[in-house]
């Protein structure tokens, strides 16, 4: 009942956000979907420019030179990067607000005052915040779905849903990690510095590891090389290995965050 | 029985030493006052007794209970009002009221919505519509209407106007009557005075004085102001006499002995008017903190 309490007080203090964002994601859907007949129709010419790149570019940024299907086209041009980026935002933005706005604020005096431990109101904030990116993934991706049979186009939808996952878990990681710097600050403006620092650091790893042979092992540090929607569509599947290292940095990152909180003194 | 116990609490910020080795105790059924000057350190403590900080050194037991420990359990047994109460901005009295319900339990509603009328207080106006008062009201509210054994109070009553200071104090005996302890901090003496059966003093982290009001008082003594009719006894040769000011017709000290042989210079002298004070709580800090 506290749980299920605190669960509904973080989503609704973070409704805006994730409906934001939310509308922003299935307005690029619109987008996307509204050119996909002239990209389809101009498929030949855009696929002598790509042929033109060097592959590690087009590995780094998730483009495929084959005559496009929907999924495959929107995993290239916005599910491998923007939307990435869009979940990146969302969940560092909301991040922000689990501790360190709450302390910054001074509005953390109040929940602590109620008898509530600090591990449960973390791991109901973690929910909520589960629960909000689930909502964001389904605006922002999942309706992709019914959007293609608005508009008469075929669609895989075990494709959608693995992307979806894939995104989902992705989200879960970076919230993870933007938990963690919550719980060790008193500013959000630092927590979205920090988490944006470390998600660019791992993008420039990404790229430079998929254009220099030299660095190819760096790959692994980046959580942008565990997730290609592209190959996901491809392959019909994805790798056991992103599903696994995903799992395992957000819970790493969310428990660190916990103990962290636990143990830190709040000046409210 | 010693409802808290304060044992020697030391707090370290980096180099600073906000509280040192302080130890106090708070019997059931008190309204004990905290006091001090800003930054003395009534706040470090009032936040280790809710658990927000935890002690260098030290401990503060509570129902027999580790503030720190155990300080999911112990908030079930405080209710807690801030020096600032910074509550949620967008939402509405009675949200804070709900959502306190919905951790503590549905039966405070009714003791919510009670003391919301004796505070005048509307439930439909979000906290950033109300003015600092009525946020304090509203913190006062939450507090209070869990009906816990112990309130630990930190300055209440800054931002209430003096109808509804009065209230509050008020509240604060019925609820004392009732069996309930409090732990005020606060800057006004007057309300310190009226209310509290104990008081500590701490000043930079130390606690100077554990005591009550009345004994406090005693010790230091009264002011005296005498007029006279003609010539002005000497006062110089008593022994406890200080401050004295001399004019042509009054005489003003403050003396901290027995009276008698001050009275006793005074009746063999034609006294016009004759004042005699205790040290008001203002005097004794000045004397304190000076």
């Amino acid at each position: 009942m506290i749980f299920c309490s605190l669960v509904k007080q973080a989503l609704r203090a973070k409704r805006a956000l994730w409906a934001t964002y939310s509308a922003i994601g299935l307005g690029f859907l619109f987008l996307y979907i509204a050119v996909f007949p002239s990209i389809q129709s101009q498929s030949v010419d855009y696929n002598k420019i790509f042929a033109s790149l060097p592959k590690g570019l087009m590995i780094a940024l998730n483009i495929s030179n084959e005559t496009p299907t929907l999924m495959g086209y929107l995993s290239s041009k916005h599910f491998g990067l923007i939307w990435l980026f869009m979940i990146a935002l969302v969940v560092i933005a909301y991040g922000g607000f689990v501790v360190a706005k709450e302390v910054e604020t001074r509005t953390m005096g109040f929940l602590l005052a109620q008898p509530i431990s600090r591990i449960k109101l973390y791991l109901a904030r973690f929910s909520a915040g589960a629960i909000g990116l689930a909502v964001f993934v389904v605006f922002s991706e999942a309706v992709v779905w019914p959007l293609a049979r608005v508009y008469n186009y075929t669609i895989d939808v075990k494709g959608v849903l693995l992307v979806g996952l894939a995104g989902y878990l992705f989200g879960l990681s970076i919230m993870g990690l933007s938990f963690m710097f919550s719980a060790m600050s008193s500013s959000a403006a630092r927590v979205s510095a920090w988490s944006g620092l470390v998600m660019l650091a791992m993008y420039a790893i990404y790229i430079a590891s998929s254009l220099m042979s030299d660095l190819d092992n760096l790959k692994y540090l980046s959580l942008f090389h565990y997730i290609a929607p592209g190959d996901i569509i491809t392959n019909d599947s994805i790798a056991m290995s992103s599903i696994v290292t995903f799992i395992v940095f957000s819970v790493v990152t969310a428990a660190i965050g916990a103990l962290i909180f636990q143990k830190r003194q709040v000046q409210v | 029985m010693h409802l808290l116990q304060v044992n020697h609490l030391s707090k370290k910020f980096g180099n600073l030493q906000a509280l040192d080795n302080v130890s106090f105790s708070i019997q059931k059924g008190e309204i004990f006052g905290f006091l001090g000057p800003n930054g003395a350190g009534k706040s470090t403590t009032i936040r280790i007794i809710m658990g927000f900080l935890h002690p260098t050194y030290g401990n503060i037991n509570v129902f027999g209970l580790d503030s720190d420990a155990d300080a999911v359990t112990l908030k079930n047994k405080i209710g807690y009002v801030p020096a600032e109460p910074v509550l949620y901005a967008d939402w509405t009295v009675d949200e804070h009221i709900r959502f306190v319900a919905n951790i503590r339990g549905t039966q405070i509603k009714a003791r919510a919505d009670k003391l919301r009328q004796i505070l005048e207080l509307d439930g439909s106006k979000k906290v950033k519509q109300l003015s600092t008062g009525n946020q304090q009201k509203l913190a006062i509210t939450l507090a209070l209407c869990i009906n816990p054994p112990l309130l630990v109070l930190d300055e209440p009553t800054r931002g209430l106007d003096p109808l509804l200071r009065a209230s509050f104090h008020q509240l604060l005996r019925e609820y004392k009557q009732q069996g309930g302890t409090v732990l005020l901090s606060s800057h006004d003496l007057s309300e310190v005075e009226d209310l509290c059966d104990k008081i500590v003093i701490i000043h930079n982290g130390k606690l100077i004085q554990d005591t009550t009001v009345t004994r406090l008082r005693s010790n230091h003594g009264h002011k005296i102001k005498a007029h006279f009719i003609d010539k002005i006894p000497d006062f110089s040769d008593i022994a406890g006499i200080e401050d004295l000011v001399t004019t042509k017709h009054t005489v003003e000290f403050k003396v901290k002995d027995n009276l008698h042989p001050i009275l006793q210079t005074l009746s063999g002298s034609h006294v016009e008017d004759l004042e005699i004070t205790s040290a008001s709580l203002e005097d004794i800090f000045e004397e304190i903190y000076k």
